[in-house]
């Protein structure tokens, strides 16, 4: 993913830069951290067969100092061995916290074999380890190391999708039910973690709620955005390939403006805005973190989200409703049914 | 008319990343230093000059094509909006001297003066690839231009069949073996 550039869509949106400033701050701040991990790693020795990306709010541009820094580590096993890229991914997380950074180690916790990914989808020897890297590598993922690499290794991702010759359908529907499958799997995580992990519950809602919504509903927009693309007799793989590794946000700007629902877009802005400068306020967070559910009804805090949580929602289901005017059967057969 | 030269572009297609990816974009001197007007002194840091030559590299599957494609006696020219001081240390990468191993032909628009998609950068890939020559890039705008120049296109976008498409092309130039006329 490339850096995204909101601007351009302001205006078609009634919005200024001063309506955004935690999106635009978040933009700002992922691509700072983003570009000095990028030096703070070309240091090392360019070995080629392995790629460290960065995932999550720091892939999407939409981090803020109080994010963790989800950094992925790739390897194609018929070009490095195992012990050679658990070795050099001790180099990679030494240098990025030599330079200051702290990388989270908590889901990506050791190098994976991006071969891998590419095999068992939808078998009974696929994990949710696999179908979580397909689909942040897809739509939410950055360089960080060696950028050919990873070119190389996201691009066989989508090719995987995209070459089945019987299930591919003419709009790739797996990797729709691959994508949509991931965020049920986010939901159920939420369910296990608060439930069985003991994980606080608050943060993980908003969460949900707003940044893996708003994941969802771009996935759901841009797949229909490479459906018209079809209808013009453009390329559907190309636009969607294209499209997919835009941030969530560029994602409902792309679709929404274009089909004269600026007006929806410039809402999700709005509450999207709202949210992340909510959650980049280590007070709010510290909240978040020590809510006790039966206590959620005292916060303000919490309420205030859980608002804007609604008030995301309704501009989501508009341009959802939106799409299902245009895109009915896919809808149906894809998401619904 | 034959198509024994194939076309490709650089970053986006061969190799990666985009000098974008390691400074923010500022596009008016890019385009200048990118047709030769001003040195790399003046486009950025020696830092991120020498950041930006160790970053550099090729992707293995897609010169493992080129490769294959030489090793038919098809001929292969690069044809880039690129330093040509960035290519050198790409091409030093891998370990060769001479530029004409892997690349038969070089357009580099700090080279020539000129850029893609202009048609005078056209202009000068003509006078190596023919026309009909197959020619691949990951930027639709370079694409159309290289249509309108009589070459094919194979728009390069993310997790596209290069291959798949550039041999499709090359079936249906061809005489029907998909191999060049033999070379003098």
């Amino acid at each position: 993913m490339s850096v995204p550039d909101y601007r351009p869509h302001f205006q078609a949106m009634d919005l200024t830069e001063a309506d955004a400033p935690s999106v635009l701050a978040a933009v700002a701040y992922s691509d700072d951290h983003i570009r000095r991990a990028r030096l703070a790693l070309g240091g090392l020795e360019l070995r080629e067969g392995a790629a460290v990306l960065a995932l999550g709010s720091v892939g999407r541009y939409e981090a803020s100092p109080a994010s963790d820094f989800d950094v992925a580590f790739l390897f194609d096993p018929t070009r490095i061995e195992g012990t050679e890229a658990r070795a050099l991914r001790g180099e990679v997380i030494g240098a990025l916290r030599g330079a200051g950074f702290d990388v989270a180690e908590k889901t990506f916790d050791k190098p994976i074999d991006a071969r891998g990914l590419l095999r068992n989808i939808g078998g009974r020897n696929e994990t949710n380890e696999s179908l979580t890297y397909r689909a942040l590598l897809l739509t939410e993922s950055a360089w960080l190391y060696n950028a050919a690499t990873a070119r190389e290794l996201c691009d066989a991702i989508f090719d995987v999708y995209r070459r089945d010759t019987v299930s591919r359908g003419r709009h790739l529907a797996t990797l729709g039910n691959d994508l949509h499958r991931y965020y049920r799997t986010l939901c159920l995580d939420y369910r296990w973690k608060v439930e069985e992990g003991g994980k606080e519950w608050a943060t993980r809602i908003m969460k949900l709620r707003h940044s893996r919504k708003l994941w969802h509903l771009a996935n759901i927009a841009v797949q229909c955005g490479a459906r018209e693309a079809d209808a013009r007799g453009e390329d559907h793989d190309a636009h969607l390939a294209a499209a997919l590794n835009r941030p969530p946000l560029e994602r409902i700007a792309l679709t929404a403006v274009p089909a004269g629902r600026a007006d929806l877009a410039r809402r999700i802005f709005l509450a999207y805005d709202r949210f992340l400068g909510r959650m980049r306020d280590p007070a709010v967070r510290a909240e978040l973190l020590a809510l006790r559910h039966e206590d959620e009804g005292r916060s303000a805090v919490y309420l205030d989200l859980r608002d804007n949580a609604q008030t995301l929602q309704v501009a989501a289901g508009e341009l959802f409703h939106h799409l299902y005017e245009r895109h009915r059967d896919h809808l149906m057969r894809f998401t619904i049914l | 008319m034959s198509a024994e030269v194939i076309v490709f572009d650089l970053i986006g297609v061969l190799a990666e990343p985009s000098w974008r990816e390691i400074v923010p974009p500022d596009i008016a001197t890019w385009r200048r230093f990118r047709v030769g007007e001003i040195p790399e002194s003046a486009f950025w840091s020696s830092a991120h000059a020498a950041a930006y030559r160790r970053v550099l590299s090729f992707r293995r599957d897609r010169i493992a094509y080129v490769e294959r494609l030489r090793a038919r006696g098809y001929r292969i020219c690069l044809a880039t909006n690129f330093f040509a001081g960035w290519l050198a240390a790409l091409l030093e990468q891998r370990e060769e001297r001479a530029e004409a191993r892997l690349f038969d032909f070089l357009v580099v628009s700090s080279e020539i003066g000129a850029a893609k998609p202009d048609a005078s950068f056209f202009a000068e890939v003509r006078r190596s690839a023919p026309a009909g020559s197959v020619f691949v890039d990951d930027q639709k705008s370079n694409c159309e231009a290289a249509a309108r120049a009589g070459l094919r296109p194979v728009h390069a976008y993310p997790g596209r069949d290069i291959e798949g498409e550039v041999e499709r092309l090359l079936g249906v130039l061809a005489s029907g073996t998909g191999e060049p006329p033999s070379r003098a």
